[in-house]
């Protein structure tokens, strides 16, 4: 047994830092209900700003000012100008859409900075005392006493003065509290403000205990929203708990080689615990039963969409345009454009998958894109394996991600409103630490095969499509399919019962829907189709790169599901014509692709405010009215 | 029939209803009372909504209890909402047909089911139009429509007459009347209107703070001076 004594000293001062950060969330969600995840990325800007500022040779004590204000400000800002437009939505699509301000900042750091690893010195490293054998340097002390004071001033805060009662006030109800007088705004900039500063101060520290790296600091929400959760997002003294908690836990495992890899996994496994504890001792949750309902009620207010379309003519015009593109442009486009392209359709599954879940169920799930890792992994492997016709190990990767995604997913899938959102964030996160921690084995022979020194073992492409052109065609008709999948749903039973969970859980139960079973068929069915799209992608290069499943990748795909529209068949080709040909594009003009991530991180935010239906509604209104202007006999008739 | 047996029902410390006990039998029972005496309370028993503390509620001689939640519709326990929850993005034929998925039925009169319901609430011309395209009133009528297909038992209307016009509360009236006769099903109604629970039932059941306080034939009810102290506000 290895003397723990120092780890969870150092468990402590991380701790601490989770639990101040996870009172930054609770504090925002009480007064405003927003969870912010961004609150990382915040964080991640406050700490690079003061690197910068000490690495150009200012003063450092100017640096942690200017980064804490920015963040203050950022923070600020999102606040004031942006979270009002959304105050009426539903508490998932606030939660996703401080995801947008994620992806600006994020993008913003990755242009200017890149992710390299860097250290952020404090003066305070070198000093240090001894406690029970430990040396513990005063950065440490300092992390702890900071989040310490301020979960018990922000307790104070709460309790004692006229804007804390004002908090607390909107925190039960925000339309009859400004009814009797509560400021709204200046109440919610307040919390924005507060929350902002705490997430700047807690980036800095992390970056000095943990790690100065951007994308790391962004996920550094990760643990805070789990100890968060385990609270209810209500409760900051369980929040504090939960932080310290998962500190130590992460840092006992160190010294254990067999854990130490898998220690990141922590916050993760927390918050499933907390998530069955929860549902077990019946408390309520958070977020109402009711989804997505609004954007329907926009989406379809127009009187036109009350005159039936013809399927026979839909699913036949969209046939034959399917077929057309197969054919004609793997004769027009470079063989560059031409595996652009083929990569776009297969993201279009992709898409789909996501889509579904948001389009239908009024789920959000942030996992899809490692689901794609989880199943070109498990494709590659089988067909390393066995050799088998491609068809077979690619649909054994769609199961394999089902799979996957409903032992992980199921707790949250049982609960209401924002669960499934945190949970599958927590999953794409918990991907990569698994991906990192297991050096994704691959290359090699047989079911579990890493190759370090010798050559690459590559898979082969189904034997209907060897060449470049004909794997386009074949991955067309594999869309073609999902689509007419999909299609099929929709038009039988399960797409009704889909449709009444998403109105509402009364409405649903009232049908005698079994509300779970048909959560979790729409779980599986898009993890499946998740599933396809990674072995796809798998068998379109004969690898498959660790390093393309992190989880923000995650996050960039729901955000252009959104972009382009999951309300209609033509978002998911839009989102994969954006993820694949837009950042093509960029390359050939020889902009930074890096702004792919900011323009989308903006989208998302346009997308969730002003056009629910995404690129894809805006161009089919356009259609539509087109078509009204040259038929107007028709419309007569009817 | 239904069958309420010393139920009570507790949030907190507050009794939302307290010790009911009565037996419903007629075809169409009103139940009234003012803002806060349990009707709703009662309801969301029957549909499994709410659990209640104490007591059982049997109906056609099952306890209801024992059903989970999801399976009451199945079993023939149908409401109605005062926010109506149609789905605003399935056409009014798949609103119908959606109850009709989950509840055990004879697959082949499926259509004629659903077309006679629509009929009935008279939606049989706009079977195609998505729920978004309706007016309020006509959601009413969809979700009295997916109440009645497929062999209800009970069905349960929360304020189905607020915000009507003339017309169509009229209209209304005479769907409700008609119910019985329809499908065999039985109607709770819950109004405020007491010209439509004059019109439509034969008995009634008056509750106040939980408690039930009269319950007989509606004319005689109307006129009991508790009724009239707790309800209509008069001197007792």
């Amino acid at each position: 047994m290895p003397n723990l004594g120092p780890f969870i000293v150092s468990g402590l001062s991380t701790g601490a830092l989770y639990a101040l950060s996870a009172v930054g969330l609770v504090v925002l969600y009480r007064a405003s209900g927003v969870v912010n995840l961004a609150q990382g990325a915040v964080g991640a800007l406050s700490a690079i700003i003061a690197w910068q500022i000490a690495d150009s040779g200012g003063p450092q004590w100017i640096g942690w000012i200017a980064g804490t204000s920015a963040a203050t400000l950022i923070s600020l800002a999102y606040g004031r100008l942006i979270a009002p437009r959304l105050a009426h939505s539903d508490p998932i699509v606030r939660a996703v859409a401080t995801l947008g301000l994620a992806l600006v900042i994020l993008g913003f750091m990755d242009l200017f900075w890149g992710e390299y690893g860097r250290v952020l010195r404090l003066p305070t490293d070198s000093l240090g005392v001894r406690i029970l054998d430990v040396r513990i340097t005063y950065t440490r002390l300092i992390a702890l006493g900071v989040a310490l004071g301020v979960t018990a001033a922000t307790l104070v805060f709460l309790a004692r003065t006229r804007m804390g009662l004002a908090m607390r006030a909107l925190a039960n109800r925000r339309e009859i509290s400004a009814l009797l007088g509560v400021p709204i705004l200046k109440v919610d900039s307040w919390a924005w403000g507060i929350s902002g500063a705490i997430a700047g101060v807690s980036g800095i520290l992390l970056a000095n205990l943990a790690r100065m790296q951007p994308l790391f600091l962004t996920f550094i929400v990760i643990p805070a929203i789990a100890a968060a959760i385990a609270g209810r997002v209500q409760s900051l003294a369980v929040a504090v708990l939960g932080g310290l908690a998962i500190g130590i836990i992460e840092a006992i495992g160190t010294p254990f080689p067999a854990i130490a890899p898998y220690r990141t996994l922590t916050p993760f496994v927390f918050a499933i615990l907390a998530l069955i504890w929860l549902q077990r001792h019946g408390h309520t949750l958070i977020g109402s039963g009711a989804a997505l309902g609004d954007a329907d009620v926009r989406q379809n207010s127009s009187a036109a969409s009350a005159r039936p379309r013809s399927l026979a003519l839909g699913l036949a015009a969209g046939a034959a345009a399917a077929f057309l593109v197969a054919l004609v442009l793997p004769e027009v486009v470079n063989s560059y454009w031409l595996r652009v392209l083929t990569a776009a359709t297969i993201l279009a599954l992709a898409s789909l998958s996501a889509g579904i879940l948001y389009a239908q169920l009024g789920m959000v799930s942030l996992c899809q894109y490692a689901l794609v890792g989880v199943g070109g992994w498990a494709t590659l492997r089988i067909w390393h394996a066995t050799h088998w016709p491609v068809e077979i190990p690619v649909l054994c990767g769609g199961v394999a991600a089902a799979l996957f995604g409903l032992v992980f997913g199921l707790p949250a899938l049982r609960m209401r409103g924002l669960y499934l959102a945190l949970t599958t964030l927590m999953i794409a996160g918990g991907f990569q630490v698994i991906i990192t921690a297991t050096d994704f084995p691959d290359g090699g022979s047989g079911f579990i095969g890493k190759i370090y020194d010798a050559p690459r073992l590559y898979m082969g492409r189904p034997d209907l499509a060897k060449s470049d052109a004909a794997y386009f065609r074949y991955c067309v008709a594999a869309l073609v399919i999902a689509y007419l999948v999909i299609l099929w749903h929709q038009r039988s039973r399960v797409g009704r019962a889909w449709a009444m969970i998403r109105r509402s859980e009364a409405c649903a139960l009232s049908a005698s829907v079994n509300i779970v079973a048909y959560k979790v068929w729409g779980f599986a069915l898009a993890g499946f189709l998740a599933g396809i799209c990674g072995g796809l992608l798998a068998a379109l290069v004969g690898e498959l790169d660790l390093s393309s499943f992190p989880a923000s990748e995650s996050i960039l795909l729901f955000a252009v599901t959104v972009i382009g529209g999951a309300y209609s068949w033509l978002g998911p080709i839009v989102a994969g014509l954006l993820l694949r040909a837009v950042p093509g594009l960029l390359n050939d003009w020889h902009i930074d692709g890096n702004i792919a991530t900011i323009v989308f991180g903006a989208g998302l935010l346009h997308a969730l405010i002003t056009a629910p239906t995404g690129v894809s509604g805006q161009i089919l209104d356009i259609v539509e009215r087109i078509r009204t202007r040259a038929l107007p006999r028709r419309e007569k008739a009817l | 029939m239904i069958e309420i047996d010393r139920l009570e029902v507790r949030f907190g410390g507050v009794r939302a209803l307290n010790s009911l006990t009565a037996t419903l039998d007629a075809p169409v029972t009103g139940l009234i009372g003012p803002n806060g005496a349990g009707k709703t309370t009662l309801l969301n028993v029957l549909s499994g909504f709410v659990r209640p503390t104490a007591g059982s509620v049997k109906v056609d001689g099952q306890d209801v209890a024992k059903l989970p939640t999801y399976r009451r519709s199945a079993f023939g326990i149908r409401r109605t909402f005062q926010t109506e929850q149609v789905v605003l993005n399935l056409s009014v034929w798949d609103n119908v047909a959606g109850m009709l998925d989950h509840v055990p039925f004879a697959p082949r009169q499926r259509d004629e089911v659903i077309r006679s319901a629509l009929r009935y609430t008279a939606l049989a011309d706009r079977a195609h139009w998505i729920g978004g395209a309706l007016a309020a009133a006509d959601r009413r009528m969809v979700e009295i429509a997916r109440c009645i297909v497929g062999a209800p038992k009970v069905v349960m209307m929360d304020e189905p007459g607020a915000g009507l016009s003339e017309s169509e509360s009229d209209f209304l009236r005479k769907a409700i009347v008609g119910i019985p006769d329809f499908c065999g099903a039985q109607v709770l109604l819950v109004d405020h209107d007491v010209d439509l629970i004059s019109a439509t039932c034969s008995k009634t059941l008056v509750l106040d703070f939980g408690t039930m306080i009269a319950f007989g034939p509606v004319e005689a009810t109307l006129k009991d001076p508790k009724v009239r102290a707790a309800y209509l506000g008069e001197a007792a």
